[in-house]
């Protein structure tokens, strides 16, 4: 079983902390509309990097479910994508914020907005799915494993492929420039990227819990029980 | 119950934040806007961070409090069970 | 008084069913809130061009509608009881492409019959040239539409709520590429063949194709 361990702590604390006080504290360039917010770069964009990077893992245990028939990993699947929903939702509330800010409204129609927006809709069904089924286990987990390899991929072609095609308010697309061009002397990435490994390290943390918690709850039900 | 809580938490802060964008849509004159507005919009960033550490922290919370519910659970369970 | 008491109770007892199962609930609020976002979708797109834009996204608002109503006829009820007869006969894939392909052409028949009926009570808004390109682009969506309520449906199959979990599931799979289509006519309304968004409705054609004849087989055993 998957217990956390200290030096997993430690890491977080190690890798979160240097992005949060050199986030905060640290040199950035100065930018007309963007002003401060520019720092939203170690806080916003971490969490659709996490969410895409737990997702996909989501989709691998799914595969192993289907190759293996063991519903451990099915679980694990789920507790992946608990993690990546929750990431979801929080990179979506802060960008809004940085949005109003910044472009002056909450939502503004922007593809990029739009298709994380049908990102989560597409896992809420599959939560929905995981749901509506109660009594044969080994068909749930088929039937979700199923469904989250068609998310995954339907997600992919959302988040990356279809807001490239069209002008979006984001950097990097549609004529804006990225993030790279104000990244003059790289002091940027020297804390944008611990701040990926972070968060994407907080998200599998938390994903093993969970994977714990309904293995204990799946031991409850079928061992103790009868 | 419990998947629901997300697709809930998702529509209905979708909803929240549309009336507040209503209730200030043109000029920003309220107290809440300058508040944001002020020494480079520093604080939006500060809210954002707040926002992502108080939603991980919480989600860990609750899921620590569901894990020791059940392990107390199954600790009774198989006391039961060898006890007879 | 007697019957009132009667519906009040029976009022009450479907109350307390739908806070007991939550899911029944949340799937079609799910479900609406994919509606109002292909509709919020439409919108912005159909703001471009006022007359052509409104054709484009009424039209394939209509051919979403009809096709979640359509398909699941075709795969839901066919999973009932033959499929353990067909079993015994033809491998799973061979089953798929062929209830997909027979689903696909009456589809194709009566979104015809749509655009005629769009044509006449509208207008037509392609011209001569731009036509075959539009029948393309229809079929792959329609190809898509086929393709994903398929599957969903087979899921739906099993799952408590049954028929009313296909558009559940299927919708939100459905929505990037009804955005492109949106899209992709908009565009040659307006006499633009975009290869880049024609390439990426096929592409993701293939894709959904081989993912659903790899899929297949697990949702179809027993």
């Amino acid at each position: 079983m998957a217990t956390v361990k200290k030096w997993h702590y430690g890491m977080l604390f190690l890798l979160l902390g240097y992005t949060f006080i050199f986030g905060l504290l640290g040199e950035v360039p100065q930018l007309p509309i963007l002003g401060q917010t520019i720092r939203g770069l170690y806080f916003h964009v971490p969490m659709w990097f996490g969410m895409v990077t737990l997702f996909f893992f989501s989709f691998l245990y799914a595969i192993f479910f289907l190759r293996t028939k063991k519903t451990f990993w099915d679980r694990k699947a789920y507790a992946f994508a608990q993690v990546g929903m929750l990431y979801g939702i929080l990179g979506l509330l802060t960008g809004m914020l940085w949005a109003k800010f910044t472009w002056g409204k909450y939502w503004s129609g922007d593809p990029k907005q739009n298709s994380a927006a049908v990102c989560l809709l597409i896992y809420s069904a599959y939560f929905l799915l995981r749901f509506s089924f109660t009594s044969h286990i080994q068909l749930q987990a088929k039937m979700n494993s199923v469904y989250s390899i068609l998310a995954f991929f339907m997600s992919i072609l959302l988040l990356f492929i279809l807001p490239r095609l069209t002008d979006s308010l984001h950097p990097g697309n549609g004529g804006n420039p990225g993030f790279n061009v104000y990244d003059l002397d790289g002091s940027l990435r020297w804390i944008f990227y611990p701040a990926i490994i972070g968060w994407i390290w907080w998200g599998i943390i938390m994903a093993n819990m969970i994977h714990r918690y309904l293995n204990l709850k799946h031991q409850l039900l079928y061992t103790y029980e009868n | 119950m419990k998947i629901n809580k997300y697709i809930y938490f998702f529509l209905y802060s979708l909803l929240l934040l549309h009336t507040t964008n209503v209730s200030s849509m043109n000029n920003h004159t309220s107290v809440v806007d300058d508040f944001f507005y002020q020494s480079g919009k520093i604080y939006v960033v500060i809210t954002m961070l707040v926002i992502i550490l108080l939603g991980c922290l919480i989600f860990m919370f609750f899921l620590d409090k569901k894990i020791r519910q059940l392990e107390k659970k199954i600790q009774q369970s198989y006391e039961k069970k060898t006890h007879h | 008084m007697h019957y009132f008491q009667q519906v009040k109770k029976l009022f009450l007892k479907d109350l307390s069913l739908e806070i007991k199962h939550f899911t029944a609930l949340s799937s079609s609020l799910l479900y609406l809130f994919c509606i109002v976002f292909i509709h919020y979708l439409g919108i912005e797109i159909a703001e471009m061009s006022s007359n052509t834009g409104y054709w484009n996204v009424q039209f394939w608002l209509c051919m979403v509608l009809i096709s979640i109503f359509i398909i699941p006829k075709y795969f839901y009820f066919s999973c009932k009881k033959r499929p353990l007869y067909y079993f015994s006969l033809v491998m799973p894939e061979i089953f798929w492409i062929a209830k997909v392909l027979y689903t696909t052409f009456i589809l194709l028949l009566i979104s015809f019959l749509t655009f005629l009926i769009f044509g006449i009570l509208f207008f037509f808004p392609f011209n001569f040239f731009h036509l075959p390109y539009f029948f393309v682009v229809l079929l792959g969506g329609i190809f898509f539409f086929v393709l994903t309520f398929g599957l969903t449906s087979f899921l739906a199959f099993r799952s408590r709520h049954g028929y009313l979990m296909t558009a559940v599931l299927g919708i939100p799979l459905v929505l990037p590429v009804v955005a492109l289509l949106f899209k992709t006519t908009l565009y040659l309304m307006h006499g633009i063949i975009h290869p880049q968004l024609i390439g990426l409705l096929m592409g993701s054609n293939v894709i959904i194709f081989f993912l659903s004849l790899l899929l297949f087989p697990y949702l179809w055993q027993q």
